[in-house]
């Protein structure tokens, strides 16, 4: 038996308006009945309290269509609510997404759009919730984004010029940290001399977004859905794509550096010179602190439950950076059974002092009832050594259930309610660092 | 003749003559003394034409968007002795959801009262060709339509529909959804017509109402704008509607049918075209003509 679901992910729709509501000047229209674009935000801002952007959240055009535009077709209601919102709004590029019942019911919101020739920058996506999860609903979008909304890249102009990377793979409010990840990685490509579009940090704008077609690498930090998204923007913009882990920590990081540095064709020295600061800087950090983890014992099992994106770069930090011992590691988002041979290759790959144990599940109870029945000392009566101290990377979901361990917990997979994420990243030196420290911060916060 | 109002959905491939054959059957039971509604559950809005001289008349989905709501006397219409005509409508071809179009129109019937109200006897639901989404199962659903009856010509496709519908009627039986009352043979001449009607009728467990000859007169009546039972009260083809009107009043126990699977519905009529063929050839008589 389980509880009723917690949900740790939403629909296509859900992905797609928190990706939008992290766009500079960008809005929404969703075409749909009521309460699809409010509920959806609820939904995204759980990523550690990741509000609204301009004219998102609370304040989503949607058509809220009702019953006479499901028999008869919503294609009028649409229009209206369109001509409205561009009269209105102040935006500098509108979505028109769909959802459930639109997409069901067939209305042709292409047509809708031709009949709106002098209409303002808009890209179209449909988006019923029926389709996939939120993050599908990402790819999709950076998907029709590119095609509908950016320009294919010309020739180069000349040799020489620095070279310019996009940063694709995570999800506003599902992936609760990605502002922070994407400033520091872009901080750091930047130190290698690469310009950087992330698209959803502050500072950016659409005119960096429009540039994003004339970039010589797209860096994508996921290998559930980041390779097929890698190959679309390869056909539809010929640009090349590297896809790898989200770098967490000084060891992943400064192989992330060296692996794009040769991609892009950048001189070896340069991208050891910025490594060498960068992990001097990190263990004089890190340094300071190893009395405290190594003299008093702060030394854990550890449980992460995450995303595809973040638990293998998550579990390798606790292994490589903290020499903890990760058992059990939970991917929590819904994958297709080749999504999960994508991940689980990658994972055999992997080289862990102690191989924790990969598994495949979304529901908050199944995954505590798995932990407790993998424990030894549950299945005899024999003494067996227990998974003590344990520390729980998950979301506030797992919060109880770390508690009723008597184990420590850090919320860092969606939803995060328990803190706020602001600015806060786990990528890269400064992110290992964050995670140092708020992992630390979680045991001697109980000294009081 | 007060009691329980009796509720039949009719059912069958498109362009069959479900309407014909319901606007027949309503007239017919006026003419037997029955308060009569016959409810058009098609986009198209023509089922009660024949009995209004061929006129359209506002449909309940129309009316709703026009007005936001709908009162009794704006969508329920007399027509021919005294049969009251309603029409769900539904959107243009190719937009919206017709499907809910009619979900919502037999709602507003529901909520209206107008059956109880009108001191209806029988309710005919004349309802689009196949079963293709859950809004043209309503009428079949728990609390509306009590008996189906499905309309078919010895057609493969038209059987292909019927059996589709039975596989529907199955599968809202066991939640109190409306059972079969049998199947009305429709366009029956050639003796093998009646021969593969009966044996699909004998194979997914129902029986055969009525067969219904093409005949001349229903389309001098159509073209008129009329039923045959209007248009030639006297003629053989309006008895064969009468009898057919008696028939389903009469009626009282209607059972779950046993659609055959995909597979066995294309044996089954393979089987049938090996018989024809050797019909055509001569290889058997014309005496098993009526095999």
């Amino acid at each position: 038996m389980t509880y009723i679901e917690r949900p740790r992910f939403s629909c296509m729709l859900g992905g797609v308006l928190a990706t939008i509501n992290a766009l500079p000047r960008t809005v929404p229209v969703v075409h749909g009945a009521q309460g699809c674009g409010r509920n959806l935000s609820s939904a995204y801002a759980q990523g550690g309290y990741y509000g609204g952007g301009y004219c998102n959240e609370h304040s989503i055009p949607s058509s809220n269509i009702g019953e006479s535009d499901i028999i008869f077709g919503g294609a009028e209601t649409l229009t209206k609510e369109l001509k409205s919102s561009y009269e209105i709004i102040d935006a500098d590029l509108f979505v028109v997404t769909t959802a459930c019942m639109t997409d069901i019911i067939g209305d042709d919101v292409k047509a809708v759009l031709n009949d709106l020739p002098d209409r303002p920058p808009t890209v179209f996506i449909e988006t019923g919730g029926f389709k996939g999860d939120c993050y599908y609903g990402y790819r999709r979008f950076i998907e029709e984004l590119f095609r509908q909304y950016i320009p294919r890249k010309e020739p180069r102009a000349e040799a020489g010029t620095a070279p310019h990377v996009n940063l694709l793979g995570l999800l506003p409010g599902y992936d609760p940290f990605f502002r922070g990840d994407l400033e520091e990685l872009s901080r750091l490509l930047g130190l290698l001399g690469a310009t950087v579009t992330t698209f959803i940090t502050p500072g950016q704008t659409l005119a960096d977004v429009r540039k994003a077609g004339a970039a010589d690498l797209n860096i994508i930090f996921n290998r559930t859905y980041g390779g097929e998204l890698g190959r679309q923007l390869q056909e539809s913009h010929g640009l090349d794509y590297w896809l790898g882990d989200l770098p967490v920590g000084a060891r992943a990081t400064s192989e992330f550096l060296r692996n794009i540095a040769a991609r892009l064709g950048l001189a070896p020295e340069a991208a050891e010179a910025v490594i060498r600061g960068e992990s001097e800087r990190y263990y004089d950090y890190v340094e300071r602190l190893a009395p405290l983890v190594v003299d008093f014992d702060f030394q854990n099992y550890a449980v992460v439950v995450a995303n595809s994106t973040n638990a293998l770069p998550y579990a390798l930090y606790l292994d490589h950076e903290l020499g903890w011992l990760p058992t059990h590691i939970y991917v929590t988002d819904q994958l297709t059974e080749e999504q999960r041979g994508l991940l689980s290759a990658r994972f055999e790959e992997l080289v862990f002092a102690e191989k924790p144990e990969l598994v495949f599940e979304t529901d908050a109870k199944r995954i505590q009832q798995h932990l407790n029945t993998s424990r030894p000392q549950f299945l005899s009566q024999q003494y067996y050594e227990r998974i003590e101290p344990l520390f729980i990377l998950g979301s506030t979901l797992e919060h109880g259930f770390a508690e009723s361990l008597n184990g420590f917990h850090l919320s860092v997979s969606h939803p995060v309610i328990n803190r706020t994420a602001v600015a806060r990243g786990y990528a890269g030196y400064n992110g290992g660092l964050n995670l140092l420290c708020d992992l630390s911060d979680a045991q001697v916060a109980r000294r009081v | 003749m007060a009691g329980e109002i009796k509720q039949i959905a009719i059912y069958g491939k498109g362009g069959i003559g479900k309407s014909t054959t319901s606007s027949n059957i309503s007239a017919a039971l006026s003419k037997l003394g029955y308060r009569v509604m016959q409810v058009g559950c098609d986009p198209k809005s023509d089922s009660t034409n024949t009995l209004r001289d061929g006129k359209y008349i506002p449909t309940v989905l129309d009316t709703l968007r026009s007005k936001g709501k709908v009162a009794a006397d704006e969508i329920v219409f007399k027509g021919f002795n005294g049969v009251y005509c309603v029409e769900a409508g539904g959107p243009a071809p190719g937009v919206g959801c017709a499907g809910r179009g009619i979900i919502t129109a037999v709602e507003q019937l529901k909520q209206l009262k107008v059956f109880e109200d009108l001191g209806i006897n029988v309710v005919i639901y004349d309802v689009l060709g196949d079963v293709v989404c859950g809004g043209f199962a309503v009428p079949i659903r728990e609390g509306i339509a009590k008996h189906v009856f499905t309309v078919t010509s010895s057609d493969f496709m038209a059987l292909y529909a019927a059996n589709n519908l039975f596989a529907g009627i199955q599968k809202y039986s066991a939640s109190g959804g409306a059972l079969l009352g049998g199947v009305i043979a429709n366009s029956i001449n050639a003796p093998y017509s009646r021969a593969i009607v009966d044996d699909f009728a004998e194979r997914t467990k129902t029986r055969v109402v009525e067969y219904v000859p093409r005949s001349v007169t229903v389309t001098q009546a159509e073209l008129q704008g009329k039923t045959v039972i209007e248009m030639s009260p006297d003629s053989p083809q309006a008895h064969v509607y009468l009898r057919l009107a008696e028939n389903i009043a009469a009626h009282t126990e209607s059972k779950t049918p046993a659609p055959l699977s995909v597979v066995d519905l294309h044996q089954w009529a393979a089987g049938w075209a090996t018989e024809l063929l050797k019909v055509e050839t001569g290889e058997v008589g014309r005496e098993a003509d009526g095999i």
